[in-house]
């Protein structure tokens, strides 16, 4: 094996040499700002909660060691579990009605009409108020039990609905879902510009040689969109398995922990309940937990994401 | 070449920022508050300056931010001069030395609290050393809407009323009215705590290793909420999923005869209802006052940053909160009952209705309360939220009163001894 | 005569299908906007209206002076500082971010440099960890460089590029035809002149997305100014909104819409201007296909 490489190596001319040296050092300039960031203020916090994560912590003493304790704490933590499947429901549910209503959306708004960025505005606003408290008001207000959902409900089955869907175990994390849907317009925006780099002529090209709207879709729209769609698909997952103001605001994890997310939980032991080396090891749980499924969509990619290379 | 231009700009701005950071150190004190409560404390910081020269850095937060902000400061080393700190988090503060002892200070009479009561101050005792003056003393209470209830026909609850008469009195108001007899926003792990020193106990032992009440206390609590749940005359549990504001509680919107709540949140509930129904009737909490099972204790203190070299600033400002005429009368109890009787006694004569009523109580408070145990330990936040999950189970129909009472009090125990 | 009935009737079958977008943009669109509707309804009406007239959109009586008194906040420094304070850092950390994140996107996502897939893991990696546990050693770091109560420990980082809008850029520079860059190649452009000349240009769609992005970001950006910020004077915006709310006294509900109404503004403006420039990419046409 080293003698492969090392046969190959040797086969390599001055000039490839130098040109392999030429992309190293021109591949670590342009990262350099990152990489300096990285060093200078990212590295040493994340290691240190690392090293949080085996301490016991409450951000005022000194953090005192306690080996592996957080992690076996965590373990028989019911709410920690809870807290996982609550995340794990609401990722899975969110993250593909999102990404779909986003790009249904999109396409619609790539299209040329009177008055367009209007309505990207409109549809884009409701993200722009996502964790405020007028949208736990509204929330409450339309999917209470005196709410306008109910009245509507009432009107529709001609009989009094009073039920409470975001103050119900079994429908308040369905109503934070539909929020989070709501806030489509982030991964709108994305999809647009994604949708406004495909070439026009490929279209052209399309429609001269009669392919139908639907032929057009999954020819040139999904594999030229595929690199975008990935995108949004990691970082939709990476945001719904770390995103907790909606549930903060709305319900504060209620009612029984029903809509206790994980990184709600996290938040709270760390910042109400002061234990920082406790939610040092659960987000280092949590890190592990998006990892693997990015590693799992990443090794996914190469069958369906689509680069020009 | 903009661009560039740009960045240079950027880099010019940056330093000129970075230079203006350093400067002659004022004294820096720090508080929570809303944009109504920062007025108060600018107001007093103006007065103060005014009166005595001293030059104060103001900084402020939201109640949420301002424990960030703390963690994060004392973890630099950087704690304010002058903080408040409160019930539920000096404990951890002062074990972790951030806080300084004030006995000298009071000693020497550099701290001027002479007239206090050797009660009101104890407030601020941890360990044996004083960490904390009382800003202002504060209370639980039962208000009650006196027209609701006198339209209805019945009369509002007295002292005396024991618990059973109190249940009963819920359900009679819910059948004569088909409103509610009772707001459950204020049933929390707080108000338990006047439950449990009913019956002899407190929420946790002397030495806070246990939970110190008895669990059929809690178990026939969690049962008497239930029944009053179960039969519609108080709420059900899951209007009390979302809580924004006390502007929507029922009892704010005339739905509700009675809420428990604190002296300095009542005066919100009697503004809310001022217009439609007259004054409150203001009571300590069932079956309170046989056993004097009601307490007063410290809105908030007033603390001084173990790191602070402005320490002689940093009692200025205590003395002059504490024993200032103008400065009491500026607040006018809107940080609870000033803790000199003289200082009360001469705002308690300048008040409106609205203040003066729960001023009012406050006295009949007194004589129904008596001495609470040392501040919450750490993990009281963390318990509070677990008895709200508790009380929710048994009344969504989840478990059963005594698994409830069984499983929280197991969790109390888990919890002290972490 | 054929003709002319032909276009005739297309023109027809355009104008219904316009109109039938329109309905359907507007009717969701109303989905869309109620909160928005909703708020800005509740900063007019009295504040003690807020909650009783819950579900109508329409002020018993317009209250300008909510935002008068909104805007005057402690009265020590109005919204004017806050404002401009966030405006500051909310501009620099858009160009910062955007820039320095586009230099980085291309070197990950073209040249093919030793490590670049260690690096490229460990940048998705940065993005996993909640913030809120980094907090506090971060904090340590900035003290140590005397950075505390400037804006460099919120803009500076900004400089150092954005995983998000990185790997978003990436993910556009690899949908950019290779024959581009070899093309520029044999004229004989290096790295830098492919990127300038090349990438640059037909990325502006990730470009735009990225400053929409970075600029609401920072502006709604919270925990970093509240933590490195000591000074009532250097607030931004988003700490001076949380001082509305109160758990113990009644709260100023009209108020807080009133300057949250306010806030989403810059943010509204930003997003409409940058948005116009989302046009088809011409650059490309002609070459493959």
């Amino acid at each position: 094996m080293n003698v492969v490489i090392a046969a190959k190596k040797t086969t390599l001319t001055a000039g490839a040499k130098r040109r392999l040296l030429k992309n190293n050092l021109a591949g670590y300039a342009f990262i350099a700002p990152w990489l300096f960031g990285l060093l200078a203020f990212t590295s040493i916090p994340m290691l240190y909660s690392l090293y949080l994560s085996f301490t016991k912590y409450d951000a005022l003493g000194a953090p005192v060691w306690t080996g592996v304790q957080n992690y076996v704490t965590m373990f028989q933590d019911a709410t920690f579990w809870q807290s996982v499947g609550v995340t794990f429901k609401y990722v899975f549910i969110l993250v593909p009605l999102r990404l779909a209503t986003a790009l249904g959306v999109a396409m619609i708004l790539a299209t040329k009409h009177r008055g367009i960025g209007l309505y990207r505005t409109v549809y884009y606003i409701p993200s722009l108020l996502g964790g405020s408290v007028a949208i736990a008001i509204i929330w409450a207000q339309l999917f209470g039990s005196q709410g306008a959902i109910n009245g509507m409900l009432s009107q529709l089955l001609g009989r009094t609905v009073n039920f409470n869907w975001v103050g119900e175990r079994s429908s308040a994390l369905y109503s934070l879902i539909l929020l989070g849907c709501w806030h489509f317009g982030s991964s709108m925006l994305i999809f647009i510009s994604g949708l406004k780099q495909i070439p026009q002529n490929y279209y052209e090209a399309a429609l001269i040689d009669g392919a139908s709207a639907p032929q057009r879709f999954f020819r040139i729209t999904l594999p030229m969109l595929s690199p975008v769609i990935f995108f949004n698909l990691v970082m939709g997952i990476i945001t719904a398995f770390k995103s907790f103001s909606e549930s903060l605001i709305i319900t504060d994890g209620g009612p029984l922990n029903s809509t206790m997310l994980f990184a709600l939980y996290i938040y709270k032991q760390g910042f109400s309940y002061f234990k920082m080396g406790y939610a040092c090891a659960m987000s280092w749980v949590l890190l592990m937990i998006i990892a693997v499924f990015s590693i799992f969509i990443f090794g996914s990619s190469t069958g369906w994401v689509h680069y020009e290379e | 070449m903009k661009k560039l231009m740009a960045v240079l700009l950027t880099v010019a701005m940056l330093l000129s920022l970075s230079a203006a950071a350093l400067a002659d150190e004022p004294m820096r004190m720090c508080w929570w508050g809303s944009e109504s409560s920062n007025k108060i404390y600018l107001g007093v910081m103006d007065m103060f300056v005014e009166a005595t020269g001293i030059d104060v850095e103001p900084e402020y937060y939201s109640w949420d931010d301002y424990w960030t902000k703390m963690n994060t400061l004392a973890a630099g080393h950087d704690l304010p001069d002058s903080l408040r700190m409160d019930y539920q988090y000096i404990k951890s503060y002062v074990e972790k030395g951030l806080l300084m002892d004030l006995t000298p200070l009071v000693e020497s009479g550099a701290i001027d609290v002479s007239d206090v009561p050797e009660s009101v101050l104890s407030g601020g005792m941890i360990n044996g050393g004083l960490y904390g003056i009382n800003a202002g003393s504060n209370g639980l209470c039962m208000v009650t809407n006196r027209k609701l209830v006198e339209d209805a026909g019945m009369e509002v609850p007295t002292n005396e009323m024991t618990w059973d008469e109190f249940e009963q009195w819920v359900l009679e108001f819910h059948e004569k009215t088909g409103k509610f007899g009772f707001d459950m926003e204020g049933l929390d792990f707080g108000s338990f705590r006047i439950i449990a020193r009913e019956h002899g106990g407190e929420l946790y032992n002397a030495d806070q290793t246990a939970a110190g009440f008895d669990t059929q206390v809690l178990v026939d609590y969690f049962a008497s909420v239930k029944r009053m749940h179960d039969a519609g005359a108080i709420q059900n549990v899951a209007e009390t999923t979302v809580d924004v504001g006390k502007e929507n509680y029922f009892f704010s919107k005339g739905e509700a005869a009675a809420i428990w709540t604190t002296t300095d949140s009542s005066t919100t509930f009697a503004k809310l209802l001022k217009d439609n129904y007259g004054l409150l009737s203001y009571t300590v909490y069932p079956g309170a006052a046989a056993t004097k099972a009601m307490y007063v204790k410290p809105s908030q203190f007033m603390s001084i940053a173990a790191t602070s070299e402005n320490v002689d600033a940093a009692v200025a400002y205590i003395n002059y909160w504490t024993n200032d005429e103008a400065c009491n009368l500026f607040i006018a109890g809107r940080r609870g009952v000033p803790i000199s009787p003289k200082m009360a006694d001469i705002v308690g004569a300048s008040l409106d209705d609205i203040s003066g009523n729960m001023f009012a109580y406050m006295s009949v408070l007194n004589e129904y309360s008596s001495k609470l145990n040392d501040p919450e330990p750490t993990c009281h936040g963390e318990l509070a939220k677990e008895f709200e999950n508790a009380q929710a189970s048994v009344l969504f129909g989840e478990a059963t009163p005594e698994a409830a009472a069984e499983s929280f009090v197991a969790f109390i125990n888990n919890a002290l001894n972490n | 005569m054929k003709n002319g009935q032909k276009t005739g009737r297309m023109t027809w079958k355009k104008g219904l299908r316009s109109f039938r977008f329109h309905f359907f943009a507007i009717l969701f669109g109303i989905i869309m906007i109620y909160p928005l509707v909703w708020m800005v309804a509740s900063s007019l009406k009295p504040n003690d209206e807020v909650f009783t007239t819950v579900t109508s959109l329409i002020p018993s009586r317009f209250v300008w002076q909510n935002y008068v008194e909104g805007w005057q906040s402690t009265g020590r420094y109005t919204y004017a500082t806050y404002f401009s304070n966030s405006l500051f850092i909310a501009v620099l950390s858009t160009i910062g971010g955007v820039a320095s994140s586009s230099l980085v996107a291309y070197g990950f996502a073209r040249i093919p440099f030793k490590g670049r897939k260690v690096f490229f893991t460990i940048l998705m990696g940065t993005m996993l960890l909640p913030v809120q546990v980094l907090m506090i050693p971060q904090y340590v770091i900035f003290q140590k460089l005397r950075w505390i109560n400037t804006y460099l420990p919120i803009i500076v980082p900004q400089f150092c590029g954005v995983p998000f809008f990185i790997f978003l850029n990436m993910q556009f520079m690899r949908g950019v035809p290779r024959e581009l860059d070899e093309a520029a190649e044999i004229d004989g452009c290096g790295w830098l002149r492919t990127y300038t000349n090349i990438l640059l240009p037909l990325s502006k769609p990730s470009l735009i997305t990225s400053s929409i992005f970075a600029f609401y970001w920072s502006w709604q950006e919270f925990l970093g100014p509240l933590i490195y910020l000591n000074k009532p004077k250097k607030y931004t915006v988003s700490i001076a909104l949380k001082m509305f709310a109160d758990p113990s006294v009644q709260t100023n509900w009209s108020g807080l819409f009133a300057m949250t109404t306010l806030s989403i503004i810059p943010v509204v403006a930003v997003f409409m201007f940058f948005q116009k420039y989302l046009v088809e990419g011409v650059a490309t046409t002609g070459l493959k296909a």
